[in-house]
């Protein structure tokens, strides 16, 4: 009962601390405010380019044409020559009410093509345009490539909460106290783990809310798992509990064997559905992973407590 | 006695120095309300003895008990009785001095932390400062905070290793009254250091390591008469070849 008192606190002043340092902050903040970021650059720059470009109408244009375009909201101009004031770049699409000339395919250029066969009661035409649903898959897909930015961040937390406490003497006031080795370890994979986390789910639920996230479940499961995995690779990695060997070379070592358990998920999905970092690009309900993930970070926390009892 | 060490030895193999004693059948007593003073110079084994003391770092022979505990057998009670306090601070920049305290109270199972982190900061005078955070805070307020951490669970012995490194002379004398006042209450302590004049003024006895080795041990008179010197600076020297 002691021993889990004092891993609850230990956990509650790493969480505290990770909280506190700006730079964590951030750098978990960035991928969240990515994703919004990036749709909105992506919708402004469609709209951009779609514009609202007035359709050129030839002066044998008939009437019934133009007032069709005009009802699907498009603004007309008379022109001369249609075709020519399509070549010269004036107009990106004018047609003379048997032809429709255009500089570059879009939308808004099927659009105009339907008006035109309607008005010319062509045999085969097209319907109206229905607008796209949110692509549920495309945001589970997404939330997969931020999991493994999530990944790389936790290899880093996991090897620097050691590492740091290692070197400003944290760890060995701590290890010199009268409670148990394997505390400190599973205190650092807990906090890093639920700080990852915090911010992982932040993301799901920005990401849902703009583009929509399907089974938001396995995706959160999966994400927890692979938060959970790079901690403890990082725990893993970081060498004897703390004490003697460097940060960079390990931290190295840790951010590869990621990088390659994420590459997992897309060349085994069947076998990479199970492991955690890996499900995160191979789907898979999460159960598995999110098991396996808290077996890797037992093995992490054994080790921690094994080198730093033999140190 | 509260501490008994018994013919410690560890050995390190380092790429530079090779295979070498660090350590070398250090046997010792110090007694509850004693000031011991472990003299050497640096690399002559004193911190690596205190970690081994405090459990850091596992002996390759010999054995100690600390408050009747043997590092061997229970190396997990015998830290429950003593407090290490490192030569770095070791307090998290981003915390104050009093979260820190009460952390250390509450994992190791203080009776009403919140009053004990307390009481204690106000008693080695670092009450003032308690809700500052610890990365802004001075070498010798640091100590005090560490001082106070260290005496949260109320040990029966306590090993400071260096405690005035960094320190003004008043934060020195500040800080070695607070070691005198912990022996005056009945706890065992050891100090390291390498600044005889402090060392003079507060502890009891003295043992000077050289080589992994105690080389001589006593009173300061009796430290004195085994080097044949009238001063500890020079029976420092005389002890250690001048190292």
């Amino acid at each position: 009962m002691s021993d889990l008192r004092a891993l609850a606190w230990l956990t509650i002043d790493l969480v505290r601390r990770l909280l506190r340092e700006p730079q964590v902050v951030r750098s978990l903040l960035w991928p969240v405010a990515l994703v919004p970021l990036t749709l909105m650059l992506t919708v402004f720059a469609y709209v951009w380019l779609e514009g609202d470009w007035p359709v050129g109408v030839g002066p044998s244009t008939p009437t019934e044409v133009v007032e069709r375009l005009k009802d699907e909201g498009f603004t007309t101009v008379p022109v001369e020559a249609p075709r020519d004031a399509v070549l010269t770049g004036g107009y990106r699409y004018a047609t003379d009410g048997d032809t429709l000339w255009v500089s570059a395919a879009r939308g808004r250029t099927l659009q105009v093509e339907r008006v035109l066969r309607e008005a010319k009661g062509a045999r085969w035409r097209m319907g109206p345009a229905i607008p796209p649903n949110a692509n549920e898959e495309q945001g589970g897909r997404v939330m997969g490539v931020i999991g493994v930015l999530f990944v790389l961040f936790g290899v880093v937390f996991g090897a620097a909460v050691v590492a740091r406490d290692r070197d400003d003497g944290t760890l060995e006031a701590q290890l010199a106290t009268g409670t148990a080795r394997w505390i400190h370890g599973a205190s650092r994979w807990l906090a890093g783990t639920f700080v990852l986390a915090l911010h992982y789910g932040l993301a799901i639920l920005v990401l849902h809310a703009i583009l929509g996230v399907s089974d938001a479940g396995p995706v959160t499961r999966n994400g927890f798992a692979a938060c959970s995995g790079g901690v403890a690779v990082g725990l893993l990695v970081i060498g004897r509990g703390g004490l003697k060997n460097g940060f960079s070379g390990p931290l190295a070592t840790g951010l590869t064997v990621a990088t390659l358990l994420a590459g997992l998920g897309l060349l085994a999905p069947g076998v990479a559905r199970h492991v955690p970092i890996a499900s995160l690009l191979a789907g898979g309900d999460g159960w598995t992973a999110l098991g396996s993930a808290c077996a890797l970070g037992g093995l992490a926390v054994g080790m921690f407590t094994l080198r730093s009892a033999r140190s | 006695m509260s501490i008994v060490v018994k013919s410690l030895v560890k050995r390190f193999d380092t790429a530079e120095r090779g295979a070498f004693l660090a350590v070398d059948h250090l046997s010792l007593a110090i007694r509850p309300g004693e000031v011991y003073g472990m003299l050497g110079p640096n690399g002559a084994g004193k911190t690596t003895t205190l970690r081994m003391l405090a459990t850091l770092l596992s002996p390759d022979e010999g054995d100690a008990e600390i408050a009747g505990v043997s590092l061997r057998a229970d190396p997990l009670e015998v830290r429950r009785r003593l407090a290490y306090v490192p030569a770095e601070a070791g307090l998290p920049e981003c915390l104050t001095g009093r979260e820190v305290v009460r952390l250390f109270a509450r994992i190791q199972g203080v009776a009403s932390p919140r009053e004990r982190a307390d009481a204690l900061l106000e008693a080695v005078g670092a009450i003032r400062y308690a809700d500052r955070a610890c990365g802004e805070l001075s070498t010798g307020m640091k100590r005090r905070v560490v001082l106070a951490r260290a005496l949260v669970h109320d040990p029966a012995v306590l090993l400071l290793d260096e405690p005035t490194d960094g320190l003004d002379v008043p934060g020195r004398r500040e800080v070695l009254a607070l070691v005198r006042q912990q022996a005056a209450s009945g706890k065992a302590v050891v100090l390291s250091s390498h600044i005889m004049g402090e060392v003079e003024r507060v502890v009891d006895r003295i043992g000077v390591i050289s080589q992994g080795r105690l080389v001589a041990e006593g009173t300061l008179a009796e430290v004195l008469a085994t080097a044949g010197a009238t001063t500890l600076d020079d029976a420092f020297i005389a002890l250690t070849g001048g190292e």
